[in-house]
């Protein structure tokens, strides 16, 4: 049930929650992802050791530990909750908006770009 | 909209009406959508005026629905709460209302169908404790399916949608054998459904069918134990596939978001057939006047229907060139005016349509069964727009080899 009150505090502060993987995921989103409109408030949570939370323009990089990603990931597949969260490790069991990066359909920054709309 | 759906909607209008929640109400829907027309159909019979559809697809502005207006949902801060009524009939209600919610709305925003039983926008224990009791339902599915089909990969289609069905179905064997699954079982919603994907099936392998609740608690189930037997065949159900996003910046045909986005292939890969010796003869082929009948099909579910008037004057047009005039009828559905009903099952259709000569169809999953049939094909495509993006219908699946044929009617 603390998943659900963290998840709650995020949301009322964040506009946006993209859940991004590992570390190195985190890093790369936090570099290439397109800034949104201003004024929103987009937050990319990653699996790694805890250390200050980074931030350009709107768009912030936290680590969380992997045992609370992985709770908010289970909650996550439990049910819809919102549509402003989003987990955008692939998963084996449906289809990805990088598969049409690999057939040149989308370029990866417009993959990223979808994403916020 | 399907029978149940439609039922659920005048069931839960009635009991809005009983509890006095609309009478007296400036009433405003959300998601300009086929349900939401049905829901104005219905509103506009019982004498309740409807002022305007909200919907965020800024392409549908200036649009009117039986002279209904399709404006933003803004618009909805322009009269008092408690004055007004908000009813969706659309699938994202969770979605609508929190968008309401958010603009400051303070007046009720009533479901009228559960379309989308994955989404609370809520996050209370109470629930927390309703989804996952609906989970663990979802999970006596799960266990049911295991147990009748041991060791099988589970291809779940989620909607009931004889074309989503078909194009996951054209598809499927080149993504089992680039996953090494050597027997599948493909889950999907309805007969209908279960015989078009019984077209293609592979040998081995099985079709299971559903009801809508069942799949989307094995859905959920599947999602929530993430295990590695399973995959989902769809382009934007449930919530956790996101490939439709990719639609608000580029056009991208449906078939090529099960070939490319679903399936992970290559863009250029042929669609497989139904296999050959699946199909059959239509046994009342005698019926049918051989290369002189046209059999047309008016109705789908999800898809806004085209006017009577419209259809009469078809029909009209080709009984004056002398062909024999048919309609594809399923359950309570009627045949056109002037013509005769036939109801050839899934499988027969490809036969009854090539004896006919001709086929003419509102653009429905319908269609893709017969896309191989040897014979004249048109669909007709009412001027509406796929889902909240700026396409046409037309542009996500005009059929190769069809006269594919826009029709805009006033309403």
């Amino acid at each position: 049930m603390e998943s659900l009150k963290r998840l709650e505090m995020l949301l009322a502060e964040y506009e946006e929650l993209f859940f991004v993987g590992d570390e190195a995921a985190g890093e790369d989103y936090f570099s290439r992802i397109p800034l949104g409109q201003e004024g929103k408030r987009i937050l990319l949570l990653a699996r790694g050791a805890e250390r200050e939370t980074v931030s350009r323009q709107g768009i912030e990089l936290r680590m969380i530990s992997a045992e609370e990603y992985c709770k908010m990931e289970k909650l996550y597949y439990l049910y819809e909750c919102s549509d402003r969260i989003h987990f955008l490790e692939k998963k084996s069991w449906y289809g990805s908006l990088e598969h049409y990066v690999s057939e040149d359909i989308l370029t990866a920054e417009e993959a990223l770009m979808v994403l916020q709309r | 909209m399907d029978r149940k759906h439609y039922e659920e909607m005048v069931s839960n209008l009635n009991r809005l009406a009983d509890a006095g929640e609309i009478q007296g109400k400036i009433i405003y829907l959300f998601g300009h959508c086929n349900a939401t027309e049905e829901l104005a159909n219905l509103l506009l019979e019982r004498g309740l005026p409807v002022r305007a559809i909200l919907d965020n697809n800024s392409a549908k502005y200036g649009s009117a629905y039986l002279e209904i207006p399709v404006v933003p949902p803004e618009r909805i801060l322009e009269e008092s709460a408690e004055d007004t009524a908000v009813c969706v009939a659309a699938r994202a209600y969770a979605a609508m209302k929190g968008q309401l919610e958010k603009l400051g709305y303070l007046g009720n925003v009533w479901k009228l169908v559960d379309y989308n039983s994955f989404a609370e926008y809520s996050l209370s224990e109470d629930t927390f404790r309703q989804k996952y009791a609906r989970m663990k339902r979802g999970l006596a599915v799960k266990e049911m399916l295991e147990e009748k089909y041991p060791g099988c990969y589970k291809v779940l289609c989620p909607f009931s949608a004889l074309g989503d069905v078909f194009l996951a179905m054209s598809y499927l064997p080149y993504f089992l054998e680039q996953r090494n699954v050597k027997t599948c079982v493909v889950g999907v919603v309805g007969t209908a459904c279960a015989q078009t994907a019984a077209l293609f099936c592979p040998e081995g392998s099985y079709v299971e069918s559903f009801s809508q609740k069942d799949m989307d608690e094995l859905l959920q189930a599947c999602l929530y134990t993430g295990q590695d037997d399973f995959f989902i065949a769809h382009q934007d159900r449930p919530y956790v596939i996101d490939l439709h996003r990719a639609l608000y910046i580029k056009c991208i045909p449906l078939e090529q978001i099960y070939r490319v986005g679903i399936f992970g292939l290559p863009a250029d890969t042929v669609p497989v057939k139904p296999k050959a010796e699946r199909l059959r003869i239509f046994p009342d082929l005698q019926k049918i006047s051989r290369g002189r009948a046209v059999i047309f099909s008016p109705y789908a579910k999800s898809v806004t229907m085209l006017s009577e008037t419209f259809w009469t004057g078809i029909v009209q047009d080709f009984k004056r060139k002398g062909y024999q005039c048919l309609t594809n009828v399923i359950g309570e559905e009627k045949p056109l005016a002037g013509t005769m009903g036939i109801s050839p099952a899934i499988a027969e259709l490809q036969s009854a349509a090539e004896w006919a000569g001709t086929f003419v169809g509102l653009r429905s999953g319908l269609c893709d069964v017969l896309r191989y049939a040897k014979c004249r094909k048109t669909a007709f495509y009412p001027d509406y727009h796929y889902c909240d993006t700026k396409w046409k219908a037309i542009d996500m699946y005009a059929l190769e080899g069809w006269e594919n044929f826009v029709v805009k009617e006033e309403r």
